[in-house]
């Protein structure tokens, strides 16, 4: 191992402290390593005064020669030969290397224009199917339109011919509507002109019976009265014989009475039932109850309201 | 034109052919149904230890919905159906006629009753049964008769087998008193003491399957809650906390009971789960809250509250406890109880000086006082037809149980044994 220089060592110390000097980002290190630094750099100079001093050997200008033999001459040339071989074929080495490359290089190049040229090729070819399939599309298109104003044309002709077909029914309509109201208006105004006659007629009859009825309005104003208080007796004697069973609110039953004329009760009948069996008791009971139902003397007017008449039953 | 004419004349021809005349009758007789309960036929002149017909015809009377006619105003005493001449009873005004015969059997020891129930206006048979009993059972037997001849002719179910329960009071000393809890048949008659003691009891509430009774009672020292078997007797204690253990009331589905505790420092309302011994408090204010019942369905309780500084009665529904003031006339309700069906609630209430009985129309809020002539009215508890309440009130120097109809229409007293009756509870359908 080659020994080195004292003076190789202490840069190398120096570089190595200037190193880790410079790793650190504390200042008292960078002082430190400034010392350092000028501490090395005196001992350098101390031992750069404290070397040998450079001893100076002059040699003398000669040419120094040796006498070869012819065989070591002739080995020495094939010698040279050898290694002028060894250059020359180095060369030729290298400049089939060049060559080789410079085939590759060229078989790339050409390679890449050959890619190139395909894919413009492919891309054209691609642009041209667009192209086309856009015309073909463009075609269908203008077709479909020409279909559907075709279509149009003949709804528009249909409809045309349709719209006629109306105008001319309604047309025989109105003048057939036209006839029958005429005929309509005439039977009315025959029909109005009779009922006049037969109101005036009614009229007539009316102004002749107005004294009779005067009479009868009287007759009936005491007829009500009559069954009024025929009413408000039968009422409070059917209410003194109504038990009304507990919990009976909201129920309602309706009977139907039929009565002889003495006033005496021929039968009692639940026409609406009330839903409650002991309820609709109660009331068909309140209805028996009365012995003697008040009845008017007058048979018209018994026959009329009181020989059959209904009673409901429902709790206020 | 004329065809108009016609159509009209014929509408008023037939308008006049249907207007059959209509008759509204929307009141009814303020006096009792008359019904004839003619006496029971004795067949063999045997001795009966019970009246069977007077006891029908005193259940009947008491409800307050029959007028029953004295046997002495009877004109013949017909034993049976083919027996009645409808004339006599119909000049009588009875509208029903209930007939009956009675037979003994040495073999079996048992009578057996057969009755009718007549409609005197229809002259039909609307009810008949043959019925047996041994002696001890005849009275039984007597208001099971009454609850079918009730409920055939009003519709509703007749609560003359119930029982009621109540407390008697008695001074033995100058310091010392005797309570006693009865259980009686719902005419007051047949009562036993169920359990005594000289420590007050108090608000005594029936078991909805009616078997047992909760009541307070201060017997061990302190107040307590109690449940006691009816028929058996047997009794346990349910709550004794420190302070107030009162106001027990079943819920519908005898699961727990609704009770007024004061263990947290003032009196509330809780419930107890009577399986789990859970106790969930329903009530949380300063005020007294006290005497709380469930509604029907056990959704809601109502009770009383001096929330607002004076006692009033309140609602609450239990799952959201949120309470709701009932009651807004008068100074004074308190010991709210449902009717059957939730349409109604009574109560106590204080009036021109005196307390009664209330009730309040809970879709209308109309109250009506229904006992304005007696005076320091308590403790209402509902039929279970829901058509009577039974309270105790003061008659001379004794409180005695008092019946009136939920209507206020008819009252009556029953029979008290001896000292202060309180307390009333009328127990459930027990079949």
């Amino acid at each position: 191992m080659k020994k080195r220089a004292p003076t190789e060592i202490k840069i190398e110390q120096l570089l190595n402290a200037l190193k880790s000097i410079y790793s650190t980002k504390d200042k008292r290190f960078l002082m430190a390593s400034l010392l350092l630094h000028f501490v090395l750099f005196t001992m350098l100079l101390v031992s750069w005064q404290s070397s040998e001093p450079v001893k100076l050997n002059i040699m003398p200008n000669s040419v120094q020669a040796r006498v070869i033999s012819l065989d070591e001459l002739k080995a020495l040339r094939s010698k040279r030969e050898a290694e002028q071989k060894k250059i020359v074929d180095k060369k030729k080495m290298l400049e089939k290397q060049k060559l080789r490359k410079k085939e590759l290089k060229r078989k790339k190049e050409l390679k890449r224009k050959k890619d190139r040229k395909k894919k413009e090729k492919a891309a054209k070819k691609k642009k041209e199917a667009k192209r086309k399939a856009n015309e073909q599309k463009k075609i269908l298109i203008q077709k479909k339109e020409k279909e559907k104003k075709e279509r149009l044309k003949k709804a528009k002709q249909k409809k045309e011919i349709e719209r006629k077909e109306l105008e001319r029914l309604e047309e025989e309509r109105k003048q057939e509507e036209q006839v029958k109201r005429k005929d309509r208006e005439q039977r009315l105004l025959n029909k109005m002109l009779q009922a006049e006659q037969a109101l005036e007629k009614e009229l007539e009859a009316e102004r002749a019976a107005k004294a009779l009825s005067q009479q009868q309005e009287q007759a009936l104003a005491q007829e009500l009265s009559e069954t009024e208080r025929f009413l408000s007796l039968i009422r409070s004697r059917v209410v003194n014989q109504w038990h009304i069973p507990p919990k009976s609110a909201g129920l309602s039953v309706v009977l139907q009475i039929r009565l002889l004329p003495t006033g005496e009760l021929s039968s009692v009948r639940i026409i609406e039932r009330s839903g409650v069996k002991a309820f609709d008791q109660s009331a068909e009971n309140a209805a028996r109850g009365v012995r003697k139902y008040p009845v008017p003397d007058k048979r018209e007017l018994f026959e009329k309201q009181f020989r059959v008449f209904s009673m409901r039953f429902a709790p206020s | 034109m004329k065809l108009i004419i016609v159509f009209f004349g014929f509408l008023l021809f037939l308008q006049s052919a249907y207007a059959e005349l209509m008759i509204e009758i929307t009141e009814g007789s303020d006096s009792a149904l008359p019904i004839a309960v003619v006496p029971f036929a004795n067949k063999g002149g045997f001795a009966v230890p019970y009246d069977v017909s007077r006891i029908v015809a005193n259940d009947l009377q008491r409800s307050g919905d029959f007028d029953a006619l004295p046997s002495s105003k009877m004109l013949s005493l017909p034993e049976k159906f083919d027996q009645v001449h409808f004339r006599d009873w119909r000049m009588l005004g009875q509208s029903y006629v209930l007939t009956g015969q009675l037979k003994y059997s040495d073999y079996t020891k048992k009578y057996e009753i057969s009755y009718e129930l007549i409609d005197v206006l229809s002259q039909q048979r609307v009810l008949g049964e043959v019925l047996s009993a041994g002696p001890k059972g005849l009275r039984k037997l007597a208001h099971k008769i009454s609850d079918a001849v009730y409920e055939v002719i009003t519709g509703v179910r007749g609560v003359f087998s119930t029982k009621i329960a109540y407390i008697t009071v008695k001074q033995l000393t100058k310091n010392k008193r005797e309570y006693k809890l009865h259980v009686s048949d719902a005419d007051g008659k047949n009562d036993y003491v169920l359990f005594k003691s000289n420590e007050p009891m108090l608000s005594i509430s029936w078991s909805n399957d009616g078997k047992h009774l909760a009541y307070q009672s201060f017997h061990s020292g302190r107040p307590a809650i109690y449940i006691q078997h009816v028929r058996s007797g047997h009794q346990r204690k349910v709550t004794s906390f420190k302070g107030i253990n009162g106001a027990p009331m079943w819920s519908p589905d005898d699961s727990s009971l609704v009770m007024t505790l004061s263990k947290d420092g003032n009196a509330e309302i809780y419930t107890l789960d009577l399986s789990t011994n859970k106790l969930n408090r329903l009530t949380n204010h300063y005020g007294i809250d006290t005497e709380a019942s469930w509604s029907p369905d056990g959704k809601e309780v109502v009770f009383t509250s001096d929330r607002s500084g004076k006692p009033q009665v309140y609602r609450m529904n239990i799952k959201d406890k949120k309470p709701e003031r009932l009651t807004f006339v008068g100074n004074y309700n308190a010991r709210p109880r449902f009717s059957n069906d939730g349409e109604s609630l009574y109560y106590v209430h204080q009036s021109n000086g005196g307390f009664h009985i209330a009730a309040i129309n809970m879709e209308t809020e109309e109250q009506l006082v229904l006992t304005s002539k007696t005076s320091l009215d308590e403790s209402p508890s509902v039929s279970p037809n829901g058509r009577m309440i039974i309270y105790s009130t003061l008659r001379g120097k004794n409180s005695v149980l008092a019946v009136v109809s939920v209507d206020g229409g008819s009252k009556y007293f029953l029979p008290s044994s001896s000292g202060d009756v309180r307390e009333p509870a009328w127990s459930p359908f027990l079949n």
